[in-house]
């Protein structure tokens, strides 16, 4: 048993909020024969709902969990004989979350900008990764179980992305993913790092002469490095502005769809450019961020590209420094109602600005429940490829749950307990369980 | 004050004439403490609440009644303790008790629009912390088109920091707190030593004394206006006439703000204005019996320097625990996604802070850290007709201000809100046609700055979503 | 080349690649359509999806109306000069189907009719040199001297608030450039200041390329001048023409193939003419160096902005050779041997010999855009023929960009861009009301709110 029946009860209690039944061996569940093939180490959740993530609920609803995976989901399922069931009483269970343009989890102190060229898809966030960043318990006790941890904004064409799983043992954190590679167009890439100035005033090019200062100048180095990625695949000619081998072949690997491509995109003409920039070198891509999504709701449509959309601004957020305002409120709503596939994403946002908090701004300004769900889920997790792993709670996946003191989203409601693989992460007197890493 | 007072007189004239009596029909009233009226109605005369009860309660026929079924019915919130629609927080001067709010207080601000849109009908307007002792204060409701009309309250409290400002330490932020009292003293000996001469010069005997006991016999001739206008404010709150907004940001600053209340004798008049810190002085606080105002961050994070573990306390569960009655703030303002009022509340629930409690600290403990709790806070007969009408129970993420009364005139409808689209959406709405462009209300139906003890004043009538300036 | 230079080598084109008319199958092989995209074609709306902007741009659905606008006198600043007082103008997909008097012309049924009686109407205004565009914040990429590839098409924002001002003003055609504060900063974009998405505004890509021979580059570039500034520019436009040719040679089936250059490919259009040079040019020496070098040595289609302080003295050279000169923001100099105040309209005018072609701009935001009709009006208060007034505005800087097919006079076939004033936008007192971009409606004083 991992869970303490007395722990149970009584963080339950305490709320209120929840009246939690019982908590019982399964033998006092009628035992159907089929279930013997369960083993009996298998972990039940009964709840009032059982939110599966791909729109499906069950009322009440019960998990079963076997070695880390979910053996299966639905209103009533055949119990192994002796396993530990649960009764979460009034709670709701969903998915763990799963945010697909994550930027928590970097050194706080260097980040991962990299300030020696603006062009680096050779490398990988990996690496710049903090896996014991405070960050990923910030996440846990959002529920968010899975992220994407996207390239840095500050180069114009930033590193792979990472995805690793916000709690566990630290050795099993990393989840295998497709390559992504992120490309930042309008005033981030081109103001946000050090020192973008005349070279002349260093005394020639050096790691502070970046090279971008306007839109212009990013529109060019995402040109001209997609330029050499050609030259240098099909004639071998090196790059004249200092392109590593490794970077320009990571950019053909991009040009031959073998790694996916991300635009971090704010501003209606920003979008423009992306798609101008997509164009001559005929890539597809999908948007992060897309803050204007609604005045470019018709381009959305028209081409089919699909969003990762957010943050809607918060206290605890950090970008209003540039340009972009706070977003149409209802943008989710619209992408939703014109049919453009999105998820949701909180940034570098935890807590208040959140990713739970993101749905329900969303569900705020008009997005229903379920699709709000969904954005958070196993949307996410299509974006990067993982839809056959986590984002929903289906046998085979992941088993990676959140148990909710409430309707999810809702403003008064919380996670109480967040399993990874099974295991709680995040337990019901709020702590964060690390005995496991 | 001259032309106000004219303002005042010729304005009462108009708003007596427009006596009014509105009821809220069929809607949940919820009252701060929890209980609900199924189906309720809510009768409001002449600004005030008359009648609050179920279906049964007799309206008057003249009443305008507004249907509520389906909705719910809650008191107007308070924001206790802000500075929306000042220009800027704090004047560049440490010790400024002789200014005032109400020359910088914007009546065409959105921030004001946005509190009616976001169910908010009284604002104490004050100034910031980043001070020593700060200027007048004033309550207001977030409509009008000058101050005067807007003024619940004026000249109402004062801000004092035990909190450093930028830049210098507890020290020197205590020793010009005492500086100021000093100084003030000897402004008032001064005066009183001349007035006491003066006196004994219309006296056929005079009596000469040491100068000390001059100004203590000439004390009782003086009049506020023998002081300097520098000193009055600071003199009439040095004898108790004024409430005190003392801002403790962290709990050693509470400890040190509850002596210096004790040693002035102002502790009865004070009001805690504390930071996430402070909840570890909960105790003190709740032997100082006073308000308690809560920063608008709720959430206190600390690192242990030995360790570098890092913890977190949400602060409103402490005071909860503690059982002592708190106030909360938005967190930024509400043109951020997370800075509504409601939703601190509902903040506070989410961590296990009893409804009934997150509930009062925006409704009737506002009121009564503002010395309006009599007044405001809650849905009862004899307290002004603030009522908002919701779309659904005030902790749910998807309510909205559907209607606000205040003081029982309709001062924002969403269905004529205008600029709510275009925030809500993003878009732009085209400008009103130049002859159908929605000018602000005429001033004629406004309200006097009348005092609190006087019954309600009502706010000006048409203003529509409040957006229409 | 950087052998020679030592230090210098940062301040070129980038670090530049050598350049070889060696084969390369390099640019073919690739799956881009490069040569197009990097010349884009000069024709907007050809792109299967404008960027969103229907929620605040109109409807993209919405024909655009039929319109019958009737006034009491159309300016058509047409080559003629031609007024037609008591007209209707009939505007039909966007464009101007026919400008003739009320009692000649019959409207048809379906036209909304515009009732502008007592107002002029007037050709939409251009203006030649323009950085309001898009953000301020994107004007110079401070980086390098020259930056042959940037585009100020990434920068276009058609709700900015200065463009739509700009309809205020009766603006509706503007070219919009980078800074000065490199010699060469990037391509211009002829854009509408009314539209429903950037595909919608864009008039023609490039529009020009930008060149500032001197006059704020020292600024950012502490410690260089005209003799190296100029050598440089010329050294880049040369590797351009050479490029150029090689590429003509390979077309016309004299030559291999070159190699792709995302340098110079841009180019390719200015040096066949395609669009011009528009060159922040102004003092004797330097815009005489403009005439030299960029228009006769170099051969390019030049047009010469800003010309202010003295260069009015070369007013005999540029008629001569026919080229244009668009003047402003300031439009007085002071002769400090005369002692006086000359217009610099009609400076240039007198030493032209009264053949100069002459136009103003307003270098938005120095000026706001919709004081462009301002200009003008000091123009001709300093001396410039009343009656160059209005073309300046409109029909000579509208053939300077070559776009005079398009836009710069009221008649038939001619995108319909036009403004209804109060009286001659020349004369201060008069005020524009009404302004249609592109067949629409853009500004409407009476419904939308009076902006300027």
């Amino acid at each position: 048993m991992i869970l303490a029946p007395m722990i149970l009860v009584q963080s339950f209690l305490a709320p209120g909020a929840l009246a939690l039944a019982a908590v019982h061996a399964a033998d006092s569940v009628p035992a159907d024969p089929s279930a013997q093939k369960l083993r009996a180490d298998a972990l039940v959740l009964q709840a009032a709902e059982v939110h599966v993530g791909d729109g499906t609920v069950f009322k009440p609803g019960l998990v079963i969990l076997l070695d880390g995976k979910v053996v299966a989901a639905g209103q009533s399922l055949p119990l192994p004989a002796g396993a530990n069931v649960i009764d979460c009483g009034n709670a709701v269970i969903t998915p763990g979350l799963v945010d697909a343009a994550c930027q928590l989890g970097t050194s706080a102190l260097f980040g991962s900008a990299e300030q020696g060229s603006e062009v680096i898809p050779q490398l990988d966030m990996w690496d710049a990764l903090d896996l014991y960043s405070k960050d990923f318990e910030r996440l846990v006790a959002d529920g968010v179980t899975t992220v994407f941890i996207t390239g840095e904004a500050s180069s114009v064409i930033s590193a792979k992305g990472t995805a690793v799983k916000t709690g566990g043992p630290i050795g099993e954190r990393r989840v295998a993913v497709k390559p992504i590679v992120k490309a930042t167009l309008g005033p981030e890439s081109s103001q946000r790092g050090a020192g973008n100035r005349s070279p002349s005033r260093f005394g020639g090019v050096n790691y502070t002469a970046r090279r971008p200062t306007t839109r212009m100048g990013s529109a060019w180095v995402f040109r001209k490095a997609f330029h050499d990625a050609i030259a240098f695949r099909d004639a071998g000619k090196p790059s004249n502005d200092g392109l590593e081998p490794d970077a320009m072949r990571a950019l053909a690997d991009v040009l031959a769809g073998k790694t996916a491509l991300r635009m971090q995109v704010r501003e209606a003409l920003d979008f423009y450019t992306s798609v101008k920039l997509a164009d001559e070198f005929g890539l597809s891509f999908t948007y992060e961020y897309a803050t204007e999504a609604a005045q470019c709701i018709d381009l959305l449509v028209a081409r089919k590209l699909p969003v990762i959309f957010g943050p809607v601004r918060t206290t605890d957020s950090t970008f209003e420094q540039f340009e972009a305002a706070q977003p149409a409120l209802d943008t989710a709503r619209l992408l939703a109602e014109k049919g453009v596939p999105f998820c949701l994403t909180a940034s570098d946002a935890s807590g208040e600005g959140g990713l739970p908090r993101q749905a329900g701004v969303a569900i705020r300004n008009g997005l229903d429940r379920a699709r709000a769900l969904r954005a958070v889920t196993s949307d996410p997790a299509a974006m990067v490829g993982l839809e056959g792993r986590v984002g929903r709670l289906a046998p085979g996946l992941d088993a990676d749950l959140v148990v909710w003191n409430g309707m999810p989203f809702d403003d008064t409601a919380k996670p109480v307990l967040v399993l990874i693989h099974g295991r709680p992460v995040l337990d019901l007197q709020g702590k964060f369980r690390k005995e496991n890493s | 004050m001259v032309l106000s007072s004219l303002l005042a007189a010729s304005l009462l004239a108009a708003t007596t004439a427009l006596g009014d009596s509105a009821a809220v029909r069929g809607g949940t009233i919820l009252q701060p403490d929890g209980t609900r009226i199924e189906k309720g109605i809510v009768v409001i005369e002449d600004g005030k609440v008359t009648a609050v009860g179920g279906p049964e309660t007799p309206i008057p026929a003249a009443a305008t009644v507004l249907e509520a079924d389906g909705k719910v019915v809650f008191p107007g919130m308070i924001l206790a303790h802000t500075q929306v629609g000042l220009d800027i927080p704090n004047e560049n001067m440490p010790i400024a008790p002789f200014v005032n709010v109400y020359d910088s207080i914007e009546p065409n601000s959105a921030e004001y629009e946005e509190c009616l849109r976001t169910g908010i009908t009284t604002v104490h307007a004050i100034q910031g912390n980043n001070t020593v002792i700060g200027g007048l204060s004033r309550i207001i409701r977030p409509q009008g088109d000058m101050v005067e009309y807007m003024t619940v309250r004026p000249d109402y409290a004062l801000k004092i920091s035990i909190t450093p400002r930028n830049g210098f330490n507890r020290m020197t932020q205590l020793a010009e707190l005492r500086r100021a009292f000093a100084d003030l003293k000897a402004h008032v000996d001064a005066v009183a030593e001349r007035r006491y001469e003066e006196e004994q010069k219309k006296k056929e005997e005079k009596v000469l004394v040491l100068p000390d006991e001059a100004a203590k016999q000439g004390l009782a001739h003086v009049t506020i206006d023998d002081l300097d206008a520098r000193w009055r404010t600071l003199w009439r709150a040095s004898k108790g006439e004024i409430p005190l907004f003392v801002h403790c940001d962290r709990a050693m600053d509470v400890s040190n703000g509850i002596a210096w209340l004790r040693e002035a004798k102002l502790l009865e008049k004070a009001v805690f204005v504390v930071g996430t810190e402070a909840h570890k002085a909960a105790g003190a606080l709740k032997q100082a019996g006073r308000p308690v105002i809560l920063s608008g961050a709720l959430v206190h994070k600390e690192t242990d320097p030995l360790t570098g573990k890092e913890s977190e306390v949400f602060v409103p569960k402490v005071f909860a625990d503690a059982g002592l009655p708190f106030v909360l703030q938005p967190n930024g303002f509400a043109f951020n996604a997370d800075g509504l009022l409601w939703y601190q509340a509902a903040r506070c629930v989410r961590e296990g802070v009893a409804r009934d409690v997150a509930l009062k600290s925006v409704t009737q403990w506002a009121a009564d850290a503002i010395g309006m709790g009599d007044t405001l806070g809650s849905i009862a007969p004899g307290k002004w007709g603030n009522v908002a009408i919701l779309s659904g129970d005030p902790l749910d993420q998807a309510t909205v201000v559907e209607k606000l009364l205040l003081e029982g005139r309709l001062a924002y409808d969403r269905a004529t809100d205008r600029r709510l689209k275009e925030l809500a959406t993003g878009q732009e709405l085209a400008a009103p046609s130049a002859e159908a462009a929605p000018t602000a209300a005429p001033a004629a139906p406004a309200a006097p700055a009348a005092p609190a003890t006087e019954p309600p004043a009502a706010p000006p009538a048409g203003g529509g979503s409040g957006s229409g300036k | 080349m950087s052998l020679s230079l030592g230090w210098f080598a940062p301040l070129l084109v980038a670090p530049l690649a050598p350049y070889s008319g060696e084969a390369s199958d390099a640019a073919v092989a690739a799956p881009l359509v490069a040569p197009a995209a990097a010349a884009p074609a000069a024709s907007p709306a050809t792109s299967p999806a404008g960027i969103g902007g229907a929620p605040r741009w109109g409807t993209a659905a919405e024909p655009a109306p039929r319109l019958a606008i009737v006034v009491s006198k159309v300016m058509t600043v047409a080559e003629n000069d031609a007024v037609v007082d008591n007209a209707v103008i009939l505007v039909k997909d966007g464009r101007i189907e026919k400008v003739g008097r009320q009692s000649e012309v019959a409207i048809p049924e379906g036209y909304q009719v515009i009732d502008g009686k007592g107002l002029w109407a007037v050709p939409g205004f251009v203006d030649c040199h323009d950085h309001v565009g898009g953000g301020l914040s994107d004007l110079n990429d401070g980086v390098y001297l020259s930056n042959p590839g940037l585009d100020s098409l990434h920068t276009i924002d058609p709700e900015n608030e200065n463009v739509r001002n700009a309809l205020a003003g009766g603006v509706t055609t503007v070219l919009v450039i980078p800074g000065s504060g490199n010699n060469m900063s990037g391509f211009g974009t002829i854009i509408k200041t009314w539209g429903r998405s950037i595909d919608d505004v864009v008039v023609r890509s490039p529009g020009s390329l930008k060149i500032a021979q001197s006059g704020n580059p020292e600024r950012y570039w502490y410690g260089i001048g005209r003799s190296f500034m100029n050598w440089n520019t010329r050294d880049t436009l040369l590797r351009a023409k050479k490029y150029h040719s090689a590429w003509k040679a390979f077309e016309e089936g004299r030559g291999a193939k070159p190699e792709y250059s995302p340098y110079f490919h841009g180019f390719r259009g200015l040096i066949d003419k395609k669009f011009p040079v528009t060159v922040h040019t102004q003092i004797y020496q330097v815009v005489a160096e403009t005439i030299q070098m960029l228009h006769d040595e170099l051969g390019l289609w030049t047009v010469l902005d800003h010309s202010e302080f003295d260069a009015c003295e070369l007013g005999a050279e540029t008629a001569k050779r026919d080229m244009f000169v668009i003047v402003g923001p300031r439009s007085i100099h002071y002769d400090r041997r005369d002692r006086r105040i000359a217009g610099l309209c009609a400076e240039w005018l007198r030493t032209g010999n009264g053949k100069q072609k002459l136009g103003v701009n307003t270098d938005a935001p120095v000026l706001p855009q919709e004081n462009l009709p301002l200009q003008a009006t000091y123009a001709v208060r300093f001396g410039l023929p009343r009656e160059r007034g209005l073309p300046a505005l409109s029909r000579v800087p509208a053939q300077a960009l070559g776009i005079f097919d398009r836009v710069g006079s009221l008649e038939a076939g001619k995108d319909a861009d036009i403004a209804l004033w109060t009286g001659d936008p020349v004369d201060p007192s008069s005020a524009c009301l009404f302004t249609v971009v592109n067949g629409r409606i853009a500004y409407d004083s009476k419904t939308m709110g009076r902006r300027y």
